[in-house]
């Protein structure tokens, strides 16, 4: 018997092929796991301080060594992944939130509320990332929650641009179309007929922009700026031990691993789920 | 094959002078130069430059003791109201000039003009008269018994009267001087050459020239120092104080400096301003970790409210680190429970350092909080933002660091602990007050008798000691990184540094 095709087993059939992708997205779930169970998995309190274990090499004890006060740099990582994964998925989820909201309207009504939502998302697009991110955290002030709203604010813009886009296009065809024909209201139109056919492109963007977001956060706790001691945060984590570069390497070198598998993994899954969400690809 | 020989020996005979002639050193540090004209500077590292090229008629030795330069010797009245300097003969500028009371005269009513950043050092002189060519006496608005070390300071340095005349205020960058150095050329924000003086009048500098080069990166600083880029490296980072121990080439130096390190205590906030807290937070610091962790050991620990190379220190029994006392005074003073404060510090991440470690140690006995770093100049803006007659006053405790480059103990207690002293006018940031703290400070300045002034400042930190207005932390060691060839330079306690001994070996 010749299974059925839903859009899924589509999808799934097309992203299976993909091993890079499956090996992200194995990663991503059980760094998700990971952080969520952080108490259990972890070996140590990540706060406990322990001078006498200052600046230790890995050891069976420590995989990770221990940091400069002596804290277990595994537990650190481990609960560090709670706010890396927190604050990239929450500024990604209300950039995208508002910024989809906005890209709808802008492409639906056009005109002048177009042009405003437009020309503004352009401003933001003339800062590089980073930098508006810090201009905003030195406007509000250091601390995690400020770099949520920091780097959804950088957010934004692309995503009000992708789905306005997508939104133009929709706009015009046939089925939109005959919807309104048939005296469907706009509020209708809007979110049942033409939304759903943006999210393909913002489930990519939004996949790879976690990525993004996670590193622009551990800069700018590497900066100072974002979380603040004894927050076991991992850029906050490479800047504690970058005067030690040379003298205990192995302080530099876990933090620096995990935020660039999980970047890195994001990112690949971000580009297996493009592939597969493409319809002109088999 | 003769040819070849003969080339061969005029190439050794051309090397061979070059080679044993010049000693040429280079100096790396952290600073750039900022001014030549030592009435004008405010910056350690500009004057520890300036002093190798001028001289004062008072200066410091490798213990900041102080010692007479240019002048021979002097006296003063039991008042502390006249000071008078006997000046050395048959000393000449760079320029020719020859040294005498009309220079230091030109020199010392051009700082008394208030135009300058050292003329603060002048400000308590009413005249100065000239008694005779190598004679000067500095008559003084009130009594200012630590008249002698403003005089000492790096401030008070001696120009060429010559050289003021034609350059002015210029002569910032024409330094002229009687130092072991001669100044050569200044390429701003990039480096400093001075060269040897040929008729030094204390004796024969050894070295051809040294150069002072800004090279603001600690790790390039040290990469410099074992390449053979540089022959001394300044301030040389204790984190990394490992990597240099290895290497056979290099002689770490380390001098105890003058430079306090302490936590204010902000004695407005009510648990605070109870003695028995504030001294349950000296028992329940570990002083022995902050210095070994954050400061990477080259620190020593804080035994007075003065550290050890100022005037008039005296020794007090150190706080040891005893968690169950801190505990039971806790209990005494009715916080057993703790209190919460906010923790402010700069964010140079060896004050960070501190300030994580004091934050784990007093979550010990209930005192908790947040931290607030921020650059040093905010650092300084907030703390002299605080008023006095604040209705809620904020609960913090700051790391906090002096150094008094006086080297006096006037220098090192009045702006920190008297009640005159609140901020904004100056650094009593933790508004501790006391009568009796006061009354000490007063009778330290009212005479230049050392031994009444000894007493005083005796009295003073033997009192103040059990009060525990700061939770009381380390003494700064400086440490300084050189090749084994070079010798006779070596850090000040005030974080200047002395050149004029510099010798290289081949």
């Amino acid at each position: 018997m010749k299974q059925k095709k839903t859009p899924f087993s589509i999808f799934w059939h097309k992203f299976k092929q993909r091993k890079t992708a499956m090996v992200a997205g194995i990663f991503i779930v059980v760094l998700v796991l990971t952080a969520l169970f952080a108490p259990m998995v972890a070996p140590y309190d990540p706060f406990e301080t322990d001078y006498s274990l200052s600046m230790m090499g890995p050891t069976l004890d420590h995989p990770a060594g221990t940091d400069v006060y002596g804290r277990d740099i595994l537990s650190r990582i481990i609960y560090g992944s709670r706010i890396s994964l927190a604050v990239g998925f929450t500024s990604v989820f209300v950039g995208a939130l508002v910024g989809v909201t906005l890209g709808l309207i802008s492409g639906f009504f056009g005109g002048f509320l177009d042009g405003l939502i437009m020309r503004t998302s352009d401003v933001l697009f003339a800062f590089p990332g980073i930098l508006l991110a810090i201009a905003i955290v030195a406007i509000l002030g250091p601390g995690l929650i400020n770099v949520v709203v920091a780097v959804s604010v950088f957010s934004m813009p692309t995503f009000a641009r992708i789905v306005r886009g997508s939104t133009l296009a929709l706009k015009e065809s046939l089925y939109v179309k005959a919807a309104t024909s048939v005296g469907a209201s706009k509020k209708r139109v809007m979110f049942v007929h033409i939304l759903p056919g943006t999210l393909g492109g913002v489930i990519i963007y939004f996949t790879m922009r976690i990525g993004t977001s996670i590193i622009t956060a551990a800069s700018l706790s590497f900066l100072g700026l974002g979380a603040q001691p004894p927050t076991p945060e991992w850029g906050a984590m490479l800047a504690e031990s970058r005067d030690y570069i040379g003298v205990a390497d192995h302080m530099t070198i876990f933090p620096g691993i995990a935020i660039f598998l999980t970047v890195l993994f994001f990112n690949l899954f971000g580009d297996g789920l493009r592939t597969a969400l493409d319809p002109k690809t088999k | 094959m003769k040819r070849m020989v003969l080339t061969l020996l005029a190439l050794v005979l051309l090397a061979a002078p070059s080679y044993a002639g010049t000693k040429d050193i280079i100096y790396a540090s952290e600073s750039t130069a900022k001014s030549l004209d030592p009435h004008d500077t405010s910056d350690t590292y500009s004057g520890s430059i300036q002093r190798a090229i001028m001289q004062g008629l008072m200066g410091f030795d490798k213990d900041l003791h102080i010692i007479p330069l240019l002048a021979e010797s002097y006296t003063f009245n039991p008042e502390a109201t006249q000071f008078t300097f006997k000046l050395r003969k048959g000393i000449k500028f760079h320029d020719g000039t020859p040294f005498n009371a009309e220079a230091v005269r030109i020199n010392i009513e051009r700082m008394m003009t208030g135009k300058y950043k050292r003329s603060s050092l002048m400000k308590p002189v009413k005249e100065l008269v000239v008694l005779d060519a190598y004679t000067v006496q500095f008559n003084l608005k009130e009594p200012f018994g630590a008249f002698v070390n403003a005089i000492a300071h790096p401030g008070s340095l001696i120009q060429s009267p010559k050289a003021i005349e034609t350059y002015g205020d210029e002569v910032s960058k024409h330094p002229v001087g009687t130092g072991p150095f001669i100044f050569d050329e200044w390429v701003s924000g990039d480096h400093v050459t001075i060269k040897k003086n040929p008729d030094y009048w204390r004796g024969e500098v050894k070295v051809d020239s040294i150069t002072f080069r800004p090279i603001p990166e600690s790790g390039s600083r040290l990469a410099m120092l074992r390449a053979g880029q540089a022959q001394y490296i300044y301030p040389m980072p204790a984190e990394l104080l490992k990597i240099a121990e290895r290497d056979k080439k290099i002689d770490i130096l380390k001098q105890p400096s003058i430079i306090a390190r302490y936590l204010v205590l902000n004695t407005q906030f009510k648990p605070l301003a109870n003695v028995k807290v504030r001294q349950a937070i000296n028992y329940a610091l570990d002083k022995q970790a902050i210095m070994k962790i954050a400061w990477g050991g080259a620190a020593t620990q804080l035994d007075s409210i003065l550290p050890p190379n100022l005037q008039f220190y005296k020794k007090q029994s150190a706080w040891p680190y005893d968690l169950a006392k801190a505990k039971a005074l806790m209990k005494e003073a009715g916080y057993e429970n703790g209190f919460e404060v906010v923790f402010i510090t700069p964010n140079a991440s060896n004050r960070l350092r501190a300030t994580e470690m004091t934050q784990q140690q007093l979550k010990k006995i209930g005192i908790t909080g947040k931290i607030q770093s921020m650059d040093i100049a905010s650092f300084y803006n907030k703390l002299e933002g605080h008023k006095v007659d604040d209705t809620t006053p904020l609960p913090f405790i700051a790391f906090g660091g002096w150094s008094a480059s006086t080297g006096d103990a006037d220098w090192g207690t009045r702006p920190l602990l008297s009640t005159d002293a609140f901020p904004p006018s100056m650094s009593n940031f933790g508004f501790f007050s006391d009568e009796k703290v006061d009354g000490f400070i007063k009778a330290g300045l009212a005479s230049a008798d050392p031994k009444v002034r000894e007493k005083a400042y005796a009295d003073l930190q033997d009192y103040i000691w059990d009060q525990a207005p700061w939770g009381y932390l380390m003494v700064d060691s400086l440490v300084a990184a050189k090749s084994k060839k070079l010798t006779g330079i070596y850090p000040l306690p005030d974080g200047a540094f002395s050149v004029e001994a510099a010798e290289l070996a081949d």
